[in-house]
């Protein structure tokens, strides 16, 4: 069976300022299964937007080859264009004089719905995403959020089968991003695959089947997120909360131990980062003597091994 | 319903409300209307202080029926916009493509074009002391609907260029509205042109449109302004022909350098 999504050395190059180019894709070689959900993460500029726009028709890959549910984005067109939903989100893309529930009748027509249908879902879709008492307002009044959340139901009319969403919680309150990522996962229990774009770490933790981190149109790591950190043969490491700095300073010195930082957040919490699993065994046990019961062994969190795989770059792109 | 009807249906609604953010209908009556009827008027009152009272309803005619052509090229400005709300990519993408949407977009401005060019017909003549011969200037009504097609499509054409090249639909309307109304034979007969002239205008639309309108007020035979009518008819397919190419060029360019979402 062909995989929802099956990238082949894809290169996009953008020409700008007439002579000067820029590599936004190099070389993505990326599967993503059907019925996944599966998660782009990477900086500002790293070719996420790009990938998207090329897997939805929208851009032309210029080298490469890339398939969607077997189809060919630049042969097979029309036939991606039929299975596939686009979300680009932010302030534009709806038309603003119109109501939410008028510009969801439009894209209906456009995708050849018929009036009844186009009707039924619309509606059940305003209520989905928490906009049914606000359906028949024009748009121009709306917040980011609800703009975000009128951008998913359009994406959502006509029932594509693949979802590509660009940074679909962005704007969103924690409780409509909760909504988003339950209304995700009831889709995909329709058998529905997603591909999204976000730089929200959590959210990609708590609802990615696997995730793909990319960096200047390179891909740097790819697999669950909670082991992430494997990927990048990252150090084995306890944590453990104790008040007493004293503690840390003589897990330092124990074998096999290469490091003991405070962590930030909880007061009292510490890391000991260790040379390898027996580094690891002796660690726990030790804690154990002294009382310790809250040592367990640590698993970087996705934000962590982003944060080391990409670089601290900071502001720069 | 037809998807093709759905979607125009669409379409007019979304033109109209955001014709609504500009217009409420006494704004529109009382402000653009009455600026169009005043505009021909104008031109007949100068037409009548330089000639006769034969000028002055030959340069009135002309002056009613570019009104057609005047709103109908507005759709220039309702499709830049697409671009500028980011929806061209959204667009582009779906089963129908943007050809619909495209030619849709400002299909509102032909409604208010019937309108204003209609009011003008009935209204300025008597108002002007040229009366027409009703009821034979009813025959142009339907002429009057062709040019408005034509027109559009016209418009059409040019949006094509008006989107790729960007932040030019204002000139490219008036440039648009302004050869026709220079050299469409509105206010001087286009046979007065020297050569060269005289053949390009001929892909104009209006132009044999309007001849036809001056046969069936003169009197002239079936078969002339037959004639007439189908060379307008033929000259809007061409347009539509054209806007039908442009639109495919704006999105296939558009994919290639990634410009399809940029404001
Ligand atoms: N139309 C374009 N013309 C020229 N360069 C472009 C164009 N679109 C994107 N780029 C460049 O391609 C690179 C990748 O951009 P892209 O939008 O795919 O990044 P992204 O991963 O989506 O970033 P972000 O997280 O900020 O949304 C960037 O260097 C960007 O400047
Ligand atoms: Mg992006």
């Amino acid at each position: 069976m062909e995989a929802a999504v099956h990238t082949c050395r894809l290169r996009r190059v953008y020409a700008y300022r007439r002579r000067d180019t820029v590599v936004a894709l190099d070389d993505l070689s990326l599967t993503v299964d059907r019925n996944e959900i599966h998660g782009l993460l990477g900086p500002n500029g790293a070719g996420k937007t790009t990938l998207i726009k090329i897997l939805s028709t929208v851009l032309l890959p210029s080298g490469g080859t890339a398939r969607v549910l077997g189809h060919d984005v630049v042969a097979e067109t029309r036939d991606v264009r039929s299975l596939v939903g686009l979300v680009l989100g932010g302030d534009r893309g709806l038309y603003d004089r119109l109501t939410a529930r008028r510009n969801l009748l439009f894209w209906g027509a456009l995708y050849k719905l018929d009036a009844r249908t186009t009707r039924a879902r619309a509606g059940a879709l305003l209520e989905r995403v928490g906009l049914g008492e606000r359906a028949d307002d024009p748009v121009e009044g709306y917040s980011r959020g609800m703009r975000q959340r009128l951008h998913l139901a359009r994406g959502l009319l006509h029932e594509p089968r693949v979802l590509f969403l660009d940074e679909p919680t962005s704007g969103l309150d924690p409780a409509a991003a909760a909504a988003f990522r339950r209304l995700v996962l009831d889709l995909r229990a329709e058998g529905r695959t997603f591909l999204l774009a976000t730089h929200d770490m959590d959210e990609a933790t708590a609802l990615c089947d696997r995730v793909t981190l990319i960096d200047r149109g390179r891909m740097l790591l790819s697999g669950e997120p909670a082991r992430a950190g494997r990927f990048l043969g990252d150090r084995e490491c306890v944590d453990y909360t104790d008040p007493d700095p004293a503690l840390a300073d003589a897990a330092a010195a124990l074998p096999g131990v290469v490091d003991v930082e405070r962590r930030d957040g909880a007061p009292g919490a510490w890391r000991v980062h260790t040379a390898d699993r027996d580094g690891t065994r002796r660690v726990l046990a030790w804690l154990l003597d002294r009382d310790v019961l809250t040592a367990r062994r640590g698993e970087p969190t996705l934000e962590e091994v982003y944060l080391r795989a990409v670089g601290d770059r900071g502001m720069t792109v | 319903m037809r998807p093709v009807f759905r979607i125009v249906r669409e379409s007019l609604i979304l033109g109209f409300a955001e014709m609504s953010a500009v217009y409420t209908w006494r704004t529109w009556t009382f402000g653009w209307l009455v600026r169009l009827l005043c505009q021909a008027a104008f031109y007949a009152l100068l037409g009548r202080y330089v000639g006769d009272e034969t000028t002055m309803r030959y340069v009135l005619v002309g002056n009613i029926v570019v009104l057609a052509c005047l709103e109908s090229t507005i759709v220039v400005i309702s499709l830049a916009g697409e671009r500028a709300m980011g929806t061209l990519p959204l667009l582009a993408i779906t089963p129908s493509g943007h050809l619909p949407v495209y030619l849709g977009r400002g299909l509102q401005w032909t409604v208010t074009g019937l309108a204003s060019s209609l009011t003008a017909w009935l209204v300025l003549p008597p108002l002007l002391g040229v009366p027409l011969p009703w009821p034979r200037a009813a025959y142009a009504i339907p002429v009057i609907v062709l040019i408005l097609a034509s027109s559009y499509g016209y418009g059409c054409a040019l949006a094509g260029v008006a989107l790729r090249l960007r932040g030019v639909e204002w000139l490219v309307l008036n440039f648009a509205y302004g050869v026709v109304m220079t050299f469409g034979g509105v206010n001087v007969p286009v046979d007065t042109w020297p050569g060269p002239l005289r053949v390009a205008v001929e892909v104009l639309p209006v132009v044999h449109g309007l001849q036809a309108i001056r046969g069936v007020l003169d009197g002239a035979s079936t078969g002339h302004v037959m004639g007439l009518i189908c060379a307008e008819a033929l000259v809007g397919a061409g347009w539509y022909a054209v806007a039908a190419l442009s639109t495919e060029r704006l999105v296939s360019v558009g994919r290639r350098d990634g410009g399809l979402d940029h404001a």
